[in-house]
């Protein structure tokens, strides 16, 4: 059992949360996005290499239906956005993954477009999954318009005024996109493609950069719009505006399996937001510049907390309890409280007494003045082949490693039906992740393998009538069907932050924290839970625009409040 | 259609396993073996892999023979994946009597290369090299022969990236998506209900 503790990572100074903390589902569905977001990591790649957009093709009639590519260069490759905007019926718009419509398609293409694949790309992109890209498409997505706000942008915009910032705000975004495929989907390139593109080899980098990109057309298509509407008196966004608007993400539970089934890449993205917040707890004295950032983040946070209105009531209730908590927080630092010692690791013992909203937003803000301690740990937040699993480690190995590491799932009682009520399963409509009740809904046998805390109790028995000193290879020679799990298991050695430790299958299990915890380190904000399965999300609001990222602070925009930062 | 792409190809081959009823861990293999089959061998794994998935599914006998080698017999859907884990070990030289499929006994190997960085030898029934990942020549066959495998290694070098794409037989690639769609449950007015995704029209 020792040894198996010697190879698990060391903790950093004492300052490391634990996996058994931070990987409980409760407090998964707290997450904030940090600085190691993956939105973050990319606009502050974009503004070092001093990226440009330019505008290739803009070729739309005045309902803004056609097409247009924006192209950037990023480590000596080009890659285009190839944007279709469409007339759309309103009884066709709906944000449900089964939809075959939508008011605009995408793709990102590796290269720049010629007119034949432009040609070929209208025939394809605009029919989503029911189309087929190829090896040149990166990414394939598509978007919804918040019909409300872009017609009353762009009718106060042919007006000659500028939209209302606070509504803008408020709605966030002027279309919301409902999917943003990569690796490989309907006939997309492989990530392996990419694994030689400096820029873009860190995770869901190309999703990020289609999505801040789609957020620059969605501007450029209500100015122009407007302008067909009103040539005369009609203005162009200004850049507070454009600030102002992200884009929007409907987001359901086909994420969530993502979580379980990518044990390795999720241990690398919480070990290093951990690592982080580990190495500024160890500090030992913060100085006056950093306290200073520390101080203008948390103003900023709370701006942004104070103006976070979802119609969810228990998020609400949540959002409430963080406002005070924070308002708690600012009256301790009053006292010069991060003027002491040790004074980080002292602020997240504080922060305990408070609610998970407010320890996870101390935590994310914590990292904000430390960006030349930090920023390299996003280079560690991907995954490679997935190892193999261990032959010759023991039976008795095994055992000791399940008890070490999935004390959690041992401790659930299978036998009452509350800890199997639901179960997940592949929908036959597009084949998406759904969840159903057992007894109320047919497919339990059908059920996906998310039942992790089950399948470690039924390995358990088994290994309990096995020779402590057999050999794993001999064991699923005897039982391949274990394998899947007992994979899994060795993994948690080597990837201890890669497991959810939470049944997946109890009554009471809640997907939105899983959504909630992989959208966060996206990026999204303005977390808008529409039930306990799906949600939506803001990405990019804040963000420098197209034509300002080389120049812009890049992480000026972290708990964007534009009615407090201008 | 577009010629599909590895992940597709890995998943497609992944859902096809688990719809015919192979257990979970055994079917990720077979679909990544697929996928090193047409990445890194130009061979359609496709195919190969609905070949065994479809046949034989009886279960392996393991024996040590006298020579103190490790014998598996039954399909190489199941043998390959044990008859690599104790090669693996490092201690011993494994045989895989008359593998239903050698080519995806092959890309099982070769798939347990790539993952471990080792060297993995063939012979028999498939004789190729294989360095982590990376072939050293194609795969000389002798169907209905026995495999000797053993491993060693670390390789010296990783694979390039794999970045091709797979050219599948179109009756395999149907197959294999009939038997995808066999784990794929109709989703029901009741999952709606307690709100799957949004309801009705969008027009906020």
């Amino acid at each position: 059992m020792d040894d198996l503790k010697q190879n698990a990572p060391s903790p950093l100074s004492g300052h490391m949360r634990p996996p058994e903390m931070v990987m409980q589902l409760d407090r998964m569905g707290a997450s904030f996005p940090t600085r190691l977001s993956f939105l973050r990591t990319l606009i502050r790649r974009l503004h070092q290499d001093k990226s440009s957009v330019s505008r290739h093709l803009w070729d739309m009639d005045a309902n803004g239906y056609g097409r247009a590519v924006y192209t950037i260069t990023i480590g000596r490759h080009d890659y285009s956005l190839v944007c279709f905007a469409h007339h759309l019926d309103p009884e066709d718009r709906t944000d449900r993954v089964i939809a075959e419509k939508w008011d605009a398609t995408f793709t990102l293409y590796d290269g720049i477009p010629t007119t034949a694949d432009l040609d070929r790309l209208q025939a394809n992109v605009p029919l989503q999954e029911a189309g087929r890209v190829g090896p040149r498409e990166l990414v394939l997505s598509r978007a919804n318009k918040s019909v409300r706000l872009f017609e009353d942008v762009v009718a106060t915009l042919a007006a000659g005024q500028q939209p209302d910032l606070q509504k803008l705000f408020d709605t966030g975004y002027l279309m919301r996109t409902t999917a943003v495929y990569g690796n490989g989907k309907f006939g997309l390139a492989d990530r392996a493609a990419l694994a030689d593109r400096d820029g873009l080899t860190g995770a869901f980098q190309v999703e990020m950069l289609t999505v801040w990109l789609i957020r620059g057309f969605t501007h450029d298509l209500a100015d122009h719009v407007a302008r067909a509407r009103a040539p005369d008196t009609a203005v162009t966004l200004s850049a507070p505006s454009k600030r102002a608007l992200g884009i929007g993400n409907s987001t359901g539970l086909g994420m969530a399996p993502f979580v379980i089934a990518h044990p390795a890449l999720v241990h690398a993205w919480v070990s290093a937001r951990e690592s982080a917040l580990a190495l500024v707890r160890a500090l030992p004295a913060a100085s006056r510049a950093e306290i200073a950032a520390f101080d203008a983040a948390l103003r900023k946070a709370r701006d942004h907390v104070a103006v976070w209105v979802v119609p969810d009531p228990l998020q609400m209730d949540r959002i409430n309890q963080l406002q005070g908590d924070l308002t708690a927080l600012a009256a301790l630092l009053k006292t010069g409280f991060l003027s002491g010692p040790n004074p980080w690791d002292r602020l997240h013992q504080a922060a305990s007494a408070y609610g998970l909203e407010a320890q996870e937003c101390i935590a994310a803000l914590t990292l904000e003045p430390y960006g030349d301690l930090i920023d390299e740990l996003a280079d560690g937040m991907q995954a490679g082949v997935p190892e193999r699993l261990d032959g010759a480690m023991t039976v008795g190995t095994l055992r000791a490693l399940i008890k070490t590491m999935y004390q959690w799932a041992l401790k659930i009682d299978f036998r009452l039906p509350s800890a199997t009520h639901q179960f997940w399963y592949v929908s036959e409509e597009k084949a998406e992740p759904r969840l159903g009740v057992r007894t109320e809904e047919p497919g339990g046998d059908l059920e996906l393998p998310l039942d992790v805390a089950r399948q470690v109790q039924r390995l358990m028995l088994v290994l309990r009538d096995r020779d402590r000193d057999e050999p794993v290879a001999l064991l699923l020679a005897a039982r391949p069907d274990l394998r899947h799990i007992v994979e899994r298991v060795q993994m948690s050695l080597r990837y201890p932050f890669g497991e959810v430790q939470g049944n997946l299958i109890c009554e009471t299990c809640r997907p939105i924290d899983l959504l909630r915890f992989k959208l966060a380190f996206f990026g999204a904000s303005r977390f808008d839970p529409k039930s306990d399965r799906w949600t939506r999300i803001t990405l990019c609001q804040g963000a420098p625009l197209h034509d300002e990222i080389a120049t812009a602070d890049p992480d000026g925009w972290a708990f964007y409040a534009p009615m407090a930062t201008g | 259609m577009t010629a599909p792409s590895l992940n597709e190809v890995a998943r497609q081959v992944t859902g096809a396993a688990q719809g015919l009823g192979w257990p979970t861990g055994i079917s990720r293999d077979v679909g990544a073996a697929a996928a090193w089959l047409c990445g890194a061998a130009g061979v359609d794994g496709v195919q190969n892999a609905m070949d065994a998935l479809t046949g034989a599914r009886n279960r392996p006998e393991l024996r040590r023979g006298d020579n103190g080698r490790w014998h598996l017999r039954g399909p190489t859907t199941l043998t390959l994946p044990s008859a690599l884990d104790l090669a693996l070990t490092g201690e011993t030289t494994v045989i895989v009597e008359q593998p239903d499929s050698p080519m995806l006994a092959f890309g099982l190997c070769g798939w347990a290369a790539q993952q471990t960085g080792r060297i993995v030898v063939m012979e028999g029934a498939v004789t190729a090299r294989i360095y982590g990942g990376k072939i050293d020549g194609p795969p000389h066959l002798v169907p209905g022969a026995d495999l000797t495998l053993f491993a060693a290694g670390p390789a010296k070098t990783r694979p390039a990236p794999r970045i091709s794409r797979a050219f599948p037989d179109p009756t395999a690639w149907a197959a294999a998506q009939h038997a995808a769609a066999q784990m794929r449950v109709p989703a029901t007015a009741a999952s709606r209900e307690r709100g799957a995704g949004p309801v009705g029209i969008d027009a906020d």
